[in-house]
């Protein structure tokens, strides 16, 4: 049996501070990735400032200890030759953000976000943030009658790769938990 | 004395002469269908024709100096050069200048391109140049592309390539179906399921 939890528009502007582990007690792990593939339509690259423009359903797919892949019709990269880096990248909305983690526990979590304004993402980083009607959805999975699941609601939404973190300002979250299992992590903190 | 002999003594040299000058005429318009060996040809004042030469039979503006073709402005200024270490043909009825293995170079102040093909064509008329087969393009250091056919439009000076663009990009391995390289705006576009691989 399920119990869910709903809590109300913040008045203020808070951090709402998820742990995407689900482990008590689990220490924050940083890790590691890279963009590993971009697909799009068009891609103008301005070889003076190093920006390259692409457009037509754009999809970038960051690989790591986890699987995260972002879509725009829209994103702006800025791009390093001398460090060989992909500096960051600014997406023109609607932008949606998929992420699956895999943690040493063998738990996952499929984290599907979105927003309708722009997201930015740094490879060095490794943090996207989301603004404009934010809306994001964490599973876990395999997606289980027992397991947790939760949606968000929020201005802004910061997704931390590294530390598997989701930030929201001005946010909304309903949950629905399985009442033996509970992670004392996942929660709001105003 | 019978003058029958003389008559046809004449006639014959008549018509010797006649087929003579029919077969140098003929000789003399197909004269550019044939080789164009660079190191025969000095075009120094820029296509206007030599003397002796008829007007319109050369391309206006390029020089051919050794194994070189150099294209040039109106001003004399250096537009691009082309080398091949085979020989170039011209082309009368289309008004084309071929080559093979070649190694073709934008010489426009700070507009720098070079294209290595196995083949190149040049539209003497259009200012068009094109390419095919085995193409490297390169457009500066970290800018080198492979591609199937790309042309060189004149005035914009822009190459515009296509058939499985190529290109190694600082990590990337990019992939399209069309490429542009601007060398006025220092700007590469690429088209046509844009695919960058990490590689």
């Amino acid at each position: 049996m399920k119990r869910a939890v709903a809590l109300g528009t913040a008045v203020a502007s808070v951090a709402l501070l998820v742990s995407l582990t689900g482990a008590p007690g689990q220490k924050l792990q940083v890790l590691h990735g890279s963009i590993v593939d971009i697909y799009a339509a068009e891609v103008v690259v301005d070889w003076m400032t190093g920006v390259a423009t692409l457009t037509g359903k754009v999809r970038v797919e960051i690989k790591g200890d986890y699987d995260a892949n972002m879509t725009a019709p829209k994103v702006t990269a800025t791009t390093s030759q001398e460090k060989n880096q992909v500096l960051s990248l600014e997406a023109q909305g609607p932008v949606t953000i998929d992420v699956v983690t895999k943690t040493p526990e063998g738990k996952q979590w499929r984290v599907s976000a979105r927003c309708s304004d722009s997201a930015t993402f740094s490879e060095q980083t490794m943090i996207a943030v989301l603004k404009g009607n934010a809306h994001a959805e964490a599973t876990g999975l395999p997606r289980l009658e027992e397991m947790e699941s939760a949606e968000y609601d929020g201005d802004t939404m910061t997704v931390d790769l590294k530390k598997h973190l989701l930030t929201f300002t001005q946010a909304h979250i309903n949950a629905e938990m399985a009442p033996q299992a509970p992670s004392p992590e996942a929660g709001a903190k105003h | 004395m019978s003058r029958g002999p003389f008559v046809r003594i004449a006639v014959g040299v008549a018509a010797v002469l006649m087929i003579a000058t029919i077969i140098y005429a003929l000789r003399g318009a197909s004269r550019y269908r044939g080789r164009l060996r660079p190191t025969e040809y000095r075009y120094g004042d820029l296509g206007q024709p030599k003397s002796g030469a008829k007007s319109g039979r050369l391309p206006a503006g390029l020089e051919v100096t050794g194994p070189e073709i150099t294209k040039r402005d109106e001003k004399g200024n250096a537009v691009w050069s082309a080398r091949s270490p085979a020989e170039f043909r011209f082309d009368e009825a289309s008004r084309s200048l071929t080559g093979s293995n070649i190694v073709w170079e934008l010489k426009r102040g700070s507009q720098t391109a070079s294209i290595a093909a196995k083949r190149m064509e040049v539209g003497v008329e259009s200012g068009e140049v094109r390419f095919a087969d085995g193409i490297t393009l390169t457009a500066g250091k970290a800018r080198q592309f492979a591609l199937g056919r790309a042309r060189v439009e004149p005035g914009t000076w822009k190459v515009v390539g296509e058939g499985g663009v190529r290109w190694a990009w600082g990590r990337f391995s990019v992939t399209a179906n069309t490429l542009v390289v601007d060398t006025v705006n220092k700007r590469i576009c690429l088209r046509g399921d844009v695919h960058l691989a990490q590689q």
